[in-house]
């Protein structure tokens, strides 16, 4: 039984409170892009861009993106975010088995996953590629 | 070695920034980034990629409590 002297009871309250302080954050960012977004051209039932990724990319391991701005966006991502979404999305594999592939940290997958949703949804803001031809971001 | 004498020295090693232990430990505490990524009744994945990338850079700076820990303990 754990006790409050327990060095896990003491992490797990450390951990336990940044995970509580980082949802309180990401609400608040949520919060604040939506007041960005123009409701001009929003649809009537958005599309988590996970879902959207899932149902463009057809369950094969060749990508075909049938919505163009995504395809651009994508195609402007640099090869190992478009590895790591497409080894995430259509391959179905867990970052561990990802960082086994690339030969490289899991956390490094865990942070490039998120930082190409980032850019997929900045890219797609803006209507997909990048902002100089043929520049990677 | 019982299971709290492995996770105190995966933690330990976690905290020293050794890749195998920390993916140990994100992996050990996923039911606790799963229960902070509901929202609104609905599981969100990039919350949860946010907690952990959150999460990942303080592990290294639990090493004071351990300190804390060890010297009231007198280890």
């Amino acid at each position: 039984m754990a006790n409050k002297n327990d060095i896990r009871w003491l992490f797990t309250a450390y951990l336990d409170d940044i995970a509580r302080h980082a949802k309180i954050d990401y609400i608040r960012r949520q919060r604040h892009k939506d007041y960005e977004i123009s409701t001009d051209n929003m649809p009537e039932a958005p599309v988590s861009l996970d879902e959207q990724i899932r149902q463009s990319i057809l369950s094969s391991d060749k990508l075909l993106i049938e919505d163009p701005a995504l395809e651009d966006a994508f195609l402007a991502l640099s090869k190992t975010r478009q590895s790591i979404l497409s080894y995430t999305f259509v391959q179905n594999l867990t970052p561990q088995e990802i960082s086994a592939i690339l030969n490289c940290q899991v956390e490094y997958v865990y942070k490039q996953k998120h930082l190409a949703l980032q850019q997929l949804r900045k890219l797609l803001d803006k209507g997909g590629g990048p902002d100089e031809p043929g520049r990677r971001i | 070695m019982n299971q709290e004498e492995e996770f105190e020295n995966m933690l330990r090693r976690a905290v020293d920034g050794d890749p195998d232990a920390i993916t140990y430990i994100i992996e050990s505490y996923m039911p606790l980034w799963r229960k902070y990524s509901v929202i609104d009744g609905r599981f969100d994945e990039d919350c949860q990629q946010y907690i952990i990338m959150r999460a990942l850079p303080q592990i290294g700076r639990f090493k004071k409590y351990i300190d804390q820990y060890d010297e009231k303990n007198g280890k």
